[in-house]
């Protein structure tokens, strides 16, 4: 009867919950499905559902999960019940049809399916709607279900609830299911029970069964258990999550206000930051975080404060270090604001400790704006190196001198030379890119040179002395800014115009004003005018920013602002597709080069020519004010990227830095458009003049020139952090870096002072214009036919062969499982010509004291020279 | 890192070939493979896999008139059939002596769209005639980057040769030194002793051809026995001693010669005997030790069969074994397999057993297995005496090879 009843109940209980139509369609396949379902964990499935409907209704409430656990033991309780009084009466008091039913029911999961059914439905009169509907529902839910109930039978015997069940099937059903959706299903197992035993009709045995079967019984207690649990976390998880979401949320937007994005715009961002920490330190914390630093020290503070939160998630577990990091840095920026740029130290620690991290995690993109931006410095550092002209250096150094007798305190440069040091590591980083990084570095991520401002140098060799003074002028300029307001206000109306978007977006009307404005020139006032129109759409706040800034700034934003639009008055880059063969030939000999083969070639070699030349001018004033310029330009575009506000942008970029950033920022976009080389060679007077005047600006700004040391001293340094670099960087590395990285390799030795790095840095970057233009260029797989083949070849051999017995690893390397690139070559193994390149970059090269570096076109051209069997890395495997 | 990639060992055998129509002599076909033995059957349709190109019925029987053979990696063959199957295209024929004027003019004219991919060219390369083929056959091997490899041209049908030397008559250049030509198949009055070692000698028909690494067995044997005891083992160069597991040691493979050099002495010796700087890949020299001419090629492939595919190299001297002791005739056929899977091992160690090694018990264990595989080998099939490398053979005309 027991089982009956049980059935009943089953029938009852899940119709009421669940839809009729639901129990019918199950109820049908029942039979076939029954065998299948003979096993618990389907049980779980039929909890689960059960429970998520009543806590979905109850939803977030503790409520739920407290209903849901009491349903759960409720119904086993009572199914254990019932199984076990079903088990021992219903043996007894069931009618051998109903077990017949059942086992139709139940049975056919363990022995014969679909037969029983038919039987039991007509032996079963007052069974019978519901057996076809407790088979049904059974079959659901149940048919799993009923193996599980009969576990618990087997756990819970001999409860009151049970005995009720075993009374009245029908009646006791009616209460069950009253009570809790959850008791019809679980009464339903027990009728599945039931029915298995009817089946075999031999109801001690069937009992026995059970009895056997108590394990699974277990297992279905556990899953109901757990099911409970799994509500209860359910439910606390919605509402767990609900909450975490709102109290991670404000976090993550904190994070977001001064970061941005949540990861990689975070990490961008987070490194610019960082990267402007480093060049102009907090300049760039302010643009990013508030930019309130550039106005108050105090706001990034602020925001640092909101930084600290704890992470409870994983997003803002994984964001933590680069949020901490800009907290630091941010701290540090803060500390060292009321120092003013000497920060250093603040720097060289979050450098160190967060940076690398940071550095890491950069995105190809970011790393790519980065080395941009610090190509400037970078050029510094080179043309430090590289310098030869005698006059440019004193005249550099002169100025310099000039400036920083003025500006800076000793104390002050002592601190610088620690900051550069401790930041040189991960300025260094950028620096110390390796030789493969340059050949990267010299390209786009689309794989176009990137060179405008190494080549601008070279333009800038005239104009050496006054670029330094610029860049100091900027940089005191920049450093200034935070501490007068008027300083602020032009740093907004530059920042306004520098941002490269702006000023790529703009017309060529624009750039036509920008240059008539420049030809005007000295007038401080109209050049800043006729660089915010340029760069940025002339927007109505920039403009009476600008005028502001002309007034309360010294005369070297105009100035830097027309060292721009002089470089931007540069004629527009010529239609070098529109030149026959002959004419491009003749171009590219006036740059210096040798005749290139291939058209498309000769045309990308002038167009980047003229792009260097072009952004010469104004990298000649960027690498003098090379560091402001760079912090500028990376808090402008970050600040642009993220916040498209001109607000935003104005806070990110320094006044001063802003008129350098502009330029260079002009320089670029007309470097990328298309920027004018002629103008080079005509800027460069121009710049000597600029230069001049912004001079007896510098004098003033004492303490932006500091700043712009501690940026050159952490660039020059970097031989250390060079691998760090060349990881970082490989691919985003532009043509400055590159050629930075190789002078630093050349030298390796940081300049002694910052004023020398100065010095050196201007002249370099007079210099190098023509060799490091050559090396830049064949560094681009095309390129590599300018210079002579023959040379770099040469020099490949003797790496190839001094390999084995200079490398300190030649043991390892003249192994037989590594052999060296020599016995590769020998051996007839195929030269993967990307592996071989880089070995040539990193190592190969170094060993026969080249410092440049090769292509992969190069090697091949080598390879192939030589007869040796070289392929690319895809193909190796062939 | 990248040792398992340049684990691989030279390919025994590794040819291009140009297939020709024997129903309709202007169909020609280029392809390469590392067993034209197994290949041509595909062609025909005898065995499965034959490219696309050669499957209609009304071309086939396809014969194998020329096969350039001797690469020394599949890249490297591979760069060869795509250079030979797209010379308009190919970087190797564009910087080409004046000689012949239609590479020229096909190189020039791509030399500015060089980088990207070169438009296909109107005239589809199964349009050329023959002499086009050959033409520009005779180009890549003058080539710069083919010239030095050590490559070999064997003709196997006597009307090809034929054109092949009219054309060599036209062309002032003559192919460099290291590349031999070989006469073979109906070129020859009467077939040749297919039991010569000489790779450049005939071998009658693309059947008798050596594609495995059997040819290398003598020096192999010589060689590895040599390296099992290299205590007394210097460096014919610089006579300093010689360790086989940390170096690349050189064997010559004259079987008397018991000469052993590091790679780089060697390869320096010989280099400085040419007067060439700029080599890089000596092509022949003479041993310091045999005083006899010496292929490099012919060394390397045995160093980096030995270094690299140590299992097969074992399995070879095994087969080799048991070929002689088969021949000898002395040996019954049940002990005959158990001790030639073990007498080779005994032989080898036995001089080590007094001081044995630190990698003594690797290379026992290595034998043990190959020992075991090759006994299972050798009882299921008896006869392969060829060693089990496969490679595949290039079907795909349209892959973007090195180029």
């Amino acid at each position: 009867m027991a089982s009956i009843a049980d059935v009943i109940i089953i029938s009852s209980s899940p119709n009421p919950p669940r839809s009729p139509g639901l129990g019918r369609h199950d109820a049908k396949p029942v039979p076939y499905v029954l065998p299948q379902s003979a096993t618990p964990p389907p049980i779980r499935s039929t909890f689960g559902l059960a429970q998520p409907h009543t806590r979905s209704r109850f939803f977030p409430t503790p409520i739920a999960s407290t209903k849901c656990p009491e349903d759960a033991t409720k119904p086993k309780k009572r199914s254990t019940k019932k199984d076990p009084t079903s088990s021992t009466s219903n043996k007894t008091a069931l009618s051998k049809p109903q077990r017949k039913a059942k086992k139709a029911a139940d049975g056919p999961g363990t022995i014969a399916p679909g037969e029983p059914q038919p039987e039991t439905v007509g032996t079963k009169n007052d069974a019978v709607k519901p057996t076809k509907g407790r088979p049904r529902k059974n079959a659901k839910s149940n048919d799993a279900g009923n193996m599980t109930l009969a576990g618990k039978v087997t756990k819970t015997n001999g409860d009151p609830p049970a005995k009720k069940s075993s009374k009245g099937g029908k009646k006791t059903v009616a209460t069950k299911v009253s009570p809790s959706e959850d008791v019809p299903e679980k009464s339903t197992p027990k009728e599945s029970n039931a029915l298995g035993k009817d089946e075999v009709l031999r109801l001690d045995e069937a009992v026995r069964r059970r009895m056997d079967w108590t394990p699974p019984r277990e297992t279905t207690y556990d899953y109901e258990e757990i099911a409970t649990v799994d509500d209860g976390g359910f439910g606390k998880l919605l509402s767990d999550y609900n909450y975490s979401g709102l109290a991670l949320n404000p976090r993550d937007l904190v994070q977001n206000a001064n970061g941005g994005g949540p990861t990689k715009r975070r990490r961008i961002e987070l490194v610019n930051p960082e990267i402007q920490a480093l060049l102009n330190g907090r300049y760039s914390d302010s643009s990013d975080q508030a930019s309130a630093q550039g106005e108050n020290p105090g706001k990034p503070k602020k925001t640092a404060k909101g930084k600290p939160k704890k992470f409870t998630t994983l997003t803002a577990r994984m964001t933590a270090q680069y949020s901490t990091n800009d907290v630091e840095e941010d701290d540090l920026v803060i500390d060292c604001l009321p120092d003013i740029r000497t920060t250093k130290g603040k720097r060289k620690k979050a450098k160190e400790t967060e940076k690398q991290s940071s550095f890491t995690v950069l995105s190809p993109e970011a790393a790519v704006e980065f080395l941009n931006d610090q190509d400037l410095v970078f050029g510094t550092c080179s043309q430090l190196e590289r310098d030869d002209s005698s006059q440019t250096l004193r005249e550099t150094q002169q100025a310099i001198r000039a400036s920083e007798g003025l500006s800076y305190p000793e104390g002050m440069r002592d601190k610088d030379r620690r900051t550069i040091q401790e930041s040189s590591t991960h300025s260094v980083s950028r620096l110390a890119g390796t030789r493969n990084l340059w050949c990267v570095g010299a390209r786009d991520t689309e794989g176009s040179l990137i060179q405008p401002e190494t080549l601008n140098v070279v333009d800038l060799t005239d104009g050496g002395k006054p670029t330094a003074k610029k860049s100091h002028d900027s940089a005191g300029k920049a450093s200034q800014k935070p501490l007068r307001g008027d300083w602020f206000e032009l740093e907004f109306a530059d920042i306004d115009s520098p941002p490269e978007k702006r000023p790529s977006s703009l017309p060529s009307t624009e750039r036509g004003l920008d240059s008539d404005t420049q030809v005007q020139t000295p007038a401080p006032i109209p050049a800043a005018t006729a660089t915010a129109t340029a760069t940025a759409t002339a927007t109505t706040m920039t403009k009476g920013k600008t005028a502001k800034p002309a007034k309360g700034a010294n005369n070297t934003p105009p100035e830097a602002v027309y060292s721009q639009p002089t470089t931007s008055q540069a004629p527009s880059m010529p239609q070098y597709t529109g030149f026959t063969d002959a004419e491009l030939s003749k171009q590219i000999s006036t740059y210096g080069f040798k005749a290139v083969r291939g058209r498309k070639k000769m045309i990308d070699l002038l167009q980047q020519c003229w792009e260097s030349k072009h952004g010469s001018n104004t990298t000649s004033d960027s690498q003098s004010t090379c560091q402001p310029k760079q912090h500028n330009e990376p808090a402008s575009k970050m600040d642009n990227v993220p916040k498209p506000t001109a607000a935003a942008k104005t806070k990110a970029t320094v006044k001063s830095k802003s008129g350098t950033s502009t330029k260079n920022r002009k320089s670029l976009d007309a470097t990328k458009s298309t920027s004018p080389s002629r103008t080079n060679l005509q800027t460069s007077p121009t710049k000597t003049s600029r230069g001049k005047p912004i001079t007896g600006t510098s004098t003033s700004f004492i303490d932006v020139e500091e700043i712009q040391d501690s940026e050159e001293e952490i660039i020059p340094s970097p031989s250390q952090v060079q691998k760090h670099y060349s990881e970082i960087y490989s691919k985003s590395k532009t043509g400055s870096q590159v050629q930075h990285h190789s002078l630093d390799i050349l030298t390796k030795t940081p300049p002694p002072s910052p004023t020398k790095r100065k010095a050196a840095s201007s002249k370099i970057s007079v210099k190098r214009p023509l060799s490091s233009a050559s090396i830049t260029t064949t560094h681009t797989a095309e390129s590599s036919k300018e210079i002579s083949l023959a040379e770099i070849s040469a020099k490949i051999t003797q790496a190839v062969r001094v390999q084995p017995r200079l490398s300190p690893l030649s043991s390892s390397c003249g192994s037989r499982s590594r052999p060296t690139w020599h016995e590769k070559i020998l051996m007839y193994d195929p030269i993967v010509l990307e592996d071989f390149t880089a070995w040539l970059n990193i190592e190969g090269l170094g060993l026969v004291g080249e410092d440049r570096e090769v292509g992969t076109a190069s090697v091949r051209e080598w390879c192939e020279s030589k007869g040796i069997c070289c392929c690319w890395k895809k193909n190796a495997s062939w | 890192m990248e040792e398992s990639e340049k684990s691989r060992p030279i390919p025994a055998y590794y040819c291009c070939y140009l297939l020709r129509s024997t129903v309709r002599h202007a169909s020609l076909y280029i392809g390469s493979t590392p067993n034209p033995i197994r290949r041509l059957p595909q062609h025909n349709g005898v065995a499965k896999g034959g490219a696309k190109r050669t499957a209609r019925d009304k071309l086939r029987p396809w014969e194998m008139t020329l096969v350039v053979e001797g690469f020394t990696s599949r890249v490297g063959a591979l760069q060869f059939e795509w250079a030979w199957q797209h010379p308009e295209r190919s970087r190797h024929l564009d910087s080409e002596d004046d000689l012949d004027p239609k590479p020229r003019a096909k190189a020039s004219a791509n030399a500015n769209g060089k980088t990207g991919k070169p438009k296909p060219k109107p005239r589809a390369r199964t349009r050329r005639s023959l002499m086009a083929h050959l033409e520009d056959l005779h180009s890549l091997l003058r080539s710069t980057y083919f010239s030095s490899w050590p490559l070999r041209v064997r003709f196997f049908c006597a009307d090809v040769y034929r054109v092949w030397r009219a054309w060599n008559d036209r062309v002032d250049t003559r192919l460099p030194d290291n590349v031999k030509v070989i006469i073979d198949g109906d070129n020859l009055p009467t077939p040749p002793d297919s039991k010569q070692g000489d790779e450049l000698a005939p071998v009658g028909s693309i059947n008798n051809l050596s594609v495995d690494y059997t040819r290398l067995e003598d020096h192999l044997e010589k060689s590895m026995f040599m390296l099992e005891d290299p205590d007394d083992l210097h460096c014919t160069v610089c006579k300093e001693s010689i360790s086989p597991d940390e170096q690349q040691i050189v064997v010559c493979p004259y079987p008397n010669c018991r000469g052993t050099s590091h790679l780089l002495c060697l390869s320096t010796t010989f280099l400085d005997a040419t007067n060439k700087p700029d080599l890089l890949v000596p092509t022949q020299g003479i041993c310091p030790s045999c005083e006899n001419t010496v292929q490099w090629v012919e060394m390397m492939r045995e160093l980096s069969f030995r270094n690299r595919a140590e299992k097969e190299a074992r399995a070879i001297l095994r087969k080799k074994e048991k070929r002689v002791r088969k021949e000898s005739a002395a040996v019954d056929a049940s002990s005959g397999t158990r001790s030639s899977s073990i007498e080779p091992r005994s032989m080898l160690e036995e001089p080590t057993q007094d001081d044995l090694g630190p990698n003594w018990f690797e290379e026992v264990e290595i034998e043990s297995d190959s020992d075991f595989e090759g006994r299972q080998k050798h009882r299921s099939t008896r006869p392969p005496s060829k060693l089990e490398i496969v490679i595949e053979d290039s079907d795909w005309d349209d892959a973007e090879l090195v180029e």
